[in-house]
């Protein structure tokens, strides 16, 4: 503890998962993407790679940006590109976005609902994880009593997952993959069990350069 | 913040499903650092909900025995949820955002069974308004003490003195550099302020604030220190100091129920109790400080259980060991002295119908 009276850095810090220091005790390359630290991989890319396309990997990415709303959906919704819009009943939908503030987008979305729906900031709500490889339901068969196979390509539903309430979505991608968001303040107990089985699977953590290469954004 | 506070050398508890720093140091050195220089305390877990749309106001008129139409912009209001029995379901603030928006915050432990009490309800009363739990969504620190506004103006350029940010106001602004709901309330008892910010920038909120107040002697402090603190406020918190039957004539919250508002939950029930007259009271009480009466010790007259202590404390500032107590409604007079027994022990205790410490709330509202 310093001893100070000038005033405090006026910009934003990084936004940084709860689990940055997992990470980081694991070798993670960290680099800023939108203001938030990203981790690219654990040292190893081919390593990496191989587990994405030939088993399971589980990558950490609560910091995509995150916008939820109720009401009347289709009126507040302008998804762009990298977009990801997971609807979760008539009236509730969860934008997910890549890295970066959603300050104005939130507010032209609140502006064009006008009172028919709340469009609220959630970034900061759920912790998320991309679990991506052919052994996918394999892990999932460990983690959740929820039948995955009913889930399309670029849907999304409520699960629990790992004993978490969770909102699941299915991604498209070169090879099965899945996201799963659950309350950020469970964030590293559902890390941990969802880790505990990929490991178990012969998988391990990787970085967002994996998910890429497999058309993951 | 949980890795930040295992540094500091807190030895956690539970609360509710949380795990929370009990305390850094001994609990009493981290009251003298609120009550006469500036503490830190991470409220995080309070539950934090959302609430917007054009009925908003309609649906908190319903939840709550309180008023809030008449809630200005900006203003924050003290809240007790009932059940349709009339029975205290918790508390917290009300605070009014903007014409058709609240931020309201609930106890740690209920805020899950709440979301499903105010989702059902909402369905039954099919209101246009949208309620979402943020509770994860929000960081929220208290930072308290007759030097909290120092330290509040060297993380922030907003105007938060007295005339700028009085005593229950809220505002939106940036504090450490990241935008920040701050609420001008005090639970333990001292001005301070109790800011929201998103939950993965708390580390960062919290880190800061200890720098600029290291040379005001601030200090991190726990719940144990919290809970002194508000005791010698005699502020409740619902499920220790109330239960399943605790309604609010009883708790001393009378003057919040407003009968004339059109239905709200429970208001049947409390016209009745109104009626017929509180038949046991909470009171605060002082004794002896060489004893602290567990919780649960009993009231007893002529060797009968009459009543239970539900908090008590030692309190430096009282001098004295204070707590809260259910007692016959008869007893809740200034100065009535009645026994209290746990065991072989036993002692007698003084009602003490205002807080123990700054009872006009002087420092509260400075």
């Amino acid at each position: 503890m310093t001893s100070s009276s000038a005033k405090a850095p006026t910009f934003p810090p990084r936004l940084r998962s709860p689990l940055a220091s997992i990470h980081a005790s694991s070798g993670g390359d960290v680099t800023t993407e939108g203001g938030a630290e990203v981790v690219r991989s654990y040292g190893d890319p081919d390593r990496e790679r191989a587990v994405v396309t030939g088993g399971i990997g589980v990558a950490d990415i609560t910091v995509r940006a995150k916008v939820d709303v109720r009401g009347d959906v289709d009126r507040a919704l302008s998804p762009v590109d990298g977009d990801v819009v997971a609807r979760m009943a008539g009236d509730w939908a969860v934008l997910f976005c890549p890295p970066g503030s959603v300050t104005e987008r939130v507010a032209s979305m609140q502006m064009a609902a006008g009172t028919s729906a709340m469009v609220t900031d959630v970034t900061h709500l759920y912790a998320g994880f991309a679990l991506a490889g052919p052994s996918l339901p394999d892990a999932l068969a460990r983690l959740t009593a929820w039948d995955p196979s009913s889930l399309d390509a670029g849907t999304a539903t409520g699960a629990p997952i790992a004993d978490v309430r969770a909102i699941v979505v299915r991604r498209e991608a070169s090879v099965p993959l899945l996201e799963v968001w659950a309350a950020m303040e469970l964030a590293r107990y559902a890390w941990r069990s969802i880790l505990e089985v990929v490991e178990r699977l012969g998988g391990q953590p990787v970085g967002w350069d994996a998910l890429r290469e497999q058309g993951w954004r | 913040m949980h890795e930040l506070h295992d540094a500091a050398g807190a030895t956690f508890m539970w609360a509710g499903d949380w795990r929370r720093p009990h305390h850094y140091v001994a609990p009493e050195d981290e009251v003298d650092a609120v009550r006469n220089r500036v503490g830190l305390i991470d409220v995080s877990t309070l539950g934090k909900f959302r609430v917007r749309g054009p009925q908003a106001v309609d649906l908190l008129e319903r939840l709550y025995p309180n008023r809030f139409s008449d809630l200005a912009v900006g203003r924050i209001r003290y809240g007790v949820m009932l059940n349709d029995e009339g029975v205290i379901l918790d508390d917290g603030a009300v605070c009014r955002v903007s014409e058709d928006e609240f931020f309201v915050t609930v106890t740690t432990g209920n805020t899950a069974a709440l979301e499903r009490w105010i989702t059902w309800w909402l369905a039954d009363w099919q209101l246009d308004v949208q309620v979402l739990n943020v509770t994860g969504a929000f960081a929220a620190l208290n930072l308290a003490g007759p030097r909290a506004r120092t330290v509040m103006e060297r993380v922030t350029d907003a105007d938060v003195s007295a005339q700028g940010m009085p005593y229950l106001t809220c505002r939106g602004f940036d504090v450490a550099g990241v935008p920040a709901l701050v609420l001008r309330i005090g639970f333990v008892g001292e001005m301070g302020y109790e800011i929201h910010v998103p939950s993965l920038f708390g580390e960062s909120v919290w880190s800061a604030i200890m720098s600029a107040g290291a040379d005001q002697g601030i200090a991190p402090f726990g719940l144990e220190a919290q809970r002194i603190l508000r005791l010698e406020k005699q502020h409740i918190l619902v499920g220790q100091d109330t239960d399943a039957e605790s309604d609010p004539y009883e708790a001393g919250l009378g003057w919040m129920v407003k009968g004339d508002k059109p239905d709200f939950l429970g208001k049947r029930s409390l016209r009745d109790l109104e009626r017929d007259g509180p038949g046991e009271r909470l009171i605060g009480f002082t004794t002896d400080p060489a004893w602290v009466p567990p919780e649960g010790a009993s009231v007893v007259h002529e060797g009968v259980w009459v009543g239970r202590v539900t908090s008590a404390r030692r309190s430096a500032a009282a001098g004295a060991t204070v707590g809260l107590a259910w007692v016959p409604a008869g007893w809740a007079n200034e100065g009535t002295e009645f026994e209290i027994q746990f065991g072989a022990s036993h002692t007698i205790a003084r009602v003490t119908l205002r807080p123990f410490y700054d009872p006009d709330g002087e420092r509260l509202r400075s």
